[in-house]
């Protein structure tokens, strides 16, 4: 399912076009794309039809303007696989667009079967900020494997296997590790102390 | 035992076991006395104005009773005062004369364990008391058809991996001094095997994966043509004194088997108890609501398994019998009668608690799961799941739960591969996980050369859909791929779990804290999981496994009733281990 933010100011040119644009781009980009921008409508996508399953966000709100996860979980089994989720989220705070967005990633995640795209209309201003959110929030991204990220974690992970080896695990290993540390505290204050 | 004037016999447990003893319990009743005029009275009682003629003492779980009386016979407060009531009481009923009668006295408003199912064929209530019940046995029962110790079914169910451990398990079964033999496998063996002549093959039409052990083991012992079956896994390397230890045992025995070894080095330095006899700790309690009510496990839905396995497991004290005691898939030995009995579930696959259940189902139907003791079996090859960080946890002789650790860690050279896997497959499988969740494939960890580095790296750099079926995908890869053994269903569901509330940064536990890996590595100094050559599985004969053998056998004798029990001290357990040992000749042709 790729995520797909198309600006208030495209959809209210040609909202079609767009939908249409959105799904070709989604159909022929496949899983691997990022998040689609779509901030003008393309002449090319003029006669292409679109499926989509057009929501407005007050659907999904409760009565204290907060994403309601029973009302998106209840919608997102309803809706049709072949054709696109589209959310009209124009005129709402940023805020209140990311929640809902943090909501139906939890809701897609139980599905089998996702739509092709799972589109947000949004003003303007706030275009790439939900671009980065709705892609982050459909994915488990991948960390940084920087060495400088990954030694750390290193160092973690071969300091808890020679706990392990040489100390096991249980009643005795916290016992040993305990006198381990308190030695270690008497030699720091030694160390004071001499100096 | 087998004096027929013989009027009072009276039994006593093995003080370590700490079960009552005759002056904690009450007195023989007089009606058991009235009773047992005209027959020999049993019990653990002592029984006033009546001295016992025979004093049967020591009795433990391995204990058989070949000469009980043939005739009728009087028990009283057996299935009350002792655990092992199920033992004595399965001699005595196989070796009861047809026509004779068994009357048990006690407090029965609960049925007794000869009326299960298994014994309703031959043992008939002929009349109970709310204080006695008297059963009479009116036809033999299933396995004294099967009577004889001459003739064994040696079945082996296999499949198409490397034949080297299955070539030295068939080569052993092969020596053993049994007058008549033959050896079935189930499935067709890789073409390295060497003894096509000398196995039958069966079930070949058995389809796979997953792994249908349920049908194999079904399969083979409908297909044996001998009465004794010894099911093993072909992983199981037998003791060369096989035929004596099962005919100091005796004949008529229930479902049993032998306690196993797996040594962690060449030189038998570091014994592990590795799935033989197990229990579940009956002190941890889990919601098996569903289980119970459902009757049989394998009416469950397999997302239940995490509820099942949430219980402890524990290796079973192998002279304190209970009934939860159950004989782990790896070896039977049992009657062609009692297997078809009580087969195994086929709606169950390998590692679905299979074997679990059918010890449930066995003591249900009244057949006791025993181990022999004087002989010891080893296993060629082990899964780190089995032991993590080297730890075992098992029943003490005290009833209570403890766990014991493998010796410290030996030098490198020595050890034995963790994972029964060569170097090149375990590359091939990391290269398939890179190539599957990493942009630049395996290519992109070239540069390292330390494989716990490339692991985290690879585990780091993977991006997916966060969908359900995407990550529960990512985690069974983990378990294939990178771990290259068995994730248990508690952990999977657990970590599908964290990855829905911490998504990505799950991660970086796994980089740093996940068990299950730095439990491998922690066994492996220099971080060797798998074999170069599968012979390194193998120990050379020499005075340095008969010396490491000798310091075993020291170790363990002092444990000896708590974590194994041999009846013959020091000398019995190095003799044990020696006669269990798989060394190289086996495997190796050319180098024996």
């Amino acid at each position: 399912m790729i995520p797909v933010v198309i600006t208030a100011s495209a959809y209210s040119r040609d909202a079609s076009v767009c939908l249409a644009q959105a799904h070709r781009l989604a159909c022929e980009n496949g899983a691997a794309a990022r998040t689609l921008l779509i901030d003008a409508p393309l002449a090319q996508f003029a006669n292409a039809a679109a499926s989509a399953t057009v929501i407005t966000l007050t659907e999904w709100l409760d009565a204290n303007h907060k994403p309601s996860r029973e009302i998106i979980r209840s919608q997102s089994k309803a809706c049709p696989v072949d054709k696109m989720i589209v959310v009209d989220g124009r005129h709402y705070d940023v805020d209140v667009l990311a929640a809902v967005i943090e909501q139906a990633a939890a809701a897609w995640f139980h599905l089998e079967s996702w739509q092709p795209a799972f589109v947000f209309v949004v003003d303007d201003f706030d275009a790439t900020r939900i671009a980065n959110t709705l892609f982050s929030a459909f994915q488990i991204l991948s960390l940084s494997t920087a060495k400088s990220s990954v030694q750390h974690d290193l160092r973690m992970m071969r300091r808890y296997i020679n706990k392990m080896r040489w100390l096991g695990k249980g009643r005795t290993s916290r016992y040993l590790l305990a006198g381990y540390r308190f030695l270690r505290k008497c030699k720091s204050y030694a160390v004071r102390k001499l100096s | 035992m087998t004096n027929t004037l013989c009027r009072f016999i009276q039994f006593q447990h093995e003080r370590s076991l700490a079960y009552p003893a005759a002056g904690a319990l009450p007195r023989v009743s007089d009606k058991a006395l009235r009773l047992s005029q005209n027959s020999p009275l049993l019990s653990f009682r002592a029984a006033d104005k009546l001295s016992p003629d025979i004093v049967r003492r020591n009795i433990h779980g391995g204990s058989r009773f070949p000469d009980l009386p043939r005739g009728d016979l009087v028990f009283c407060g057996i299935e009350s005062d002792s655990p092992l009531a199920p033992l004595i009481l399965w001699d005595a009923a196989h070796q009861l004369q047809v026509g004779c009668s068994i009357t048990l006295c006690d407090d029965y408003n609960h049925v007794s364990w000869l009326e299960r199912p298994y014994f309703q064929q031959g043992l008939a209530v002929e009349a109970r008391d709310h204080d006695h019940v008297v059963l009479r046995k009116r036809t033999a029962l299933p396995v004294e058809a099967n009577a004889g110790l001459e003739r064994w079914s040696f079945c082996i169910p296999t499949g198409p991996g490397d034949a080297t451990g299955l070539n030295a398990v068939v080569k052993r079964i092969l020596e053993l001094d049994v007058p008549e033999k033959e050896i079935l496998l189930c499935g067709r063996p890789d073409r390295s095997f060497r003894y096509w002549d000398q196995v039958r093959i069966v079930g070949e039409d058995i389809p796979a994966p997953p792994v249908w052990i349920t049908r194999k083991k079904n399969v083979l012992a409908q297909e044996a043509r001998h009465e004794n079956l010894c099911i093993i896994h072909d992983r199981v390397f037998l003791p060369v004194n096989f035929m004596s230890a099962m005919r100091q045992f005796g004949d008529l025995y229930p479902f049993a088997g032998f306690q196993s070894l797996w040594f962690d080095d060449r030189l038998n330095l570091s014994p592990v108890r590795y799935s033989d006899y197990h229990c579940i700790n009956e002190g941890h309690k889990t919601p098996l609501a569903a289980v119970n009510q459902s009757g049989r496990l394998s009416a469950i839905h397999p997302e239940l398994f995490a509820e099942f396995e949430k219980q402890e497991y524990l290796c079973a004290n192998p002279v304190r019998y209970r009934s939860g005691n159950y004989l782990t898939g790896s070896l039977y030995i049992v009657k062609r009668n009692a297997w078809l009995h009580t087969p195994q579930d086929e709606n169950l696959y390998w590692a679905q608690f299979e074997d679990v259940e059918q010890g449930q189902r066995c003591h249900a139907n009244g057949i006791p799961h025993v181990i022999i003791p004087g002989a010891f079996t080893q296993s060629l090859f082990s899964r780190p799941s089995f032991y993590f960080a080297g730890y075992t946890n098992y029943m003490s002789a005290g009833g209570c739960a403890a766990k014991t650790r493998k010796v410290l860690p030996l030098p490198a050279a020595i050890l034995k591969p963790l994972i029964k896997l060569s170097e090149t497959e375990a590359q091939k499988k990391f290269a398939r996980f890179s190539a599957r969740y990493s942009q630049g494939g395996i290519a992109q960890f070239a540069g390292e050369c330390n494989e716990l580095n490339k692991i985290i790296a690879a585990i780091y750099s993977a991006q997916l859909p966060f969908k359900k079926s995407a990550v529960a995908a990512f985690i069974d890869d983990i378990e294939r791929d990178i771990l290259c053994d068995q994730l248990g269903y508690g952990a999977k569901r657990w970590l599908l779990e964290q990855f829905i509330q911490k998504r990505s940064s799950l991660k970086k536990y796994l980089g740093s804290e996940f068990y299950e890996l730095a439990s491998q590595f922690a066994m492996r100094p220099g971080g060797r999981r798998f074999y170069r050559d599968i012979l390194e599985y193998f120990p050379r004969r020499g005075w340095p496994v008969r010396l490491g053998s000798w310091l075993s056998a020291w170790r363990l004798a002092k444990m000896n009733g708590d974590y194994l029990y041999h009846p013959g001290g020091v000398r019995g357990y190095y003799q044990a281990i020696l006669d269990s040992t798989p060394f190289l000749d086996y495997a190796s042709e050319e180098r024996a």
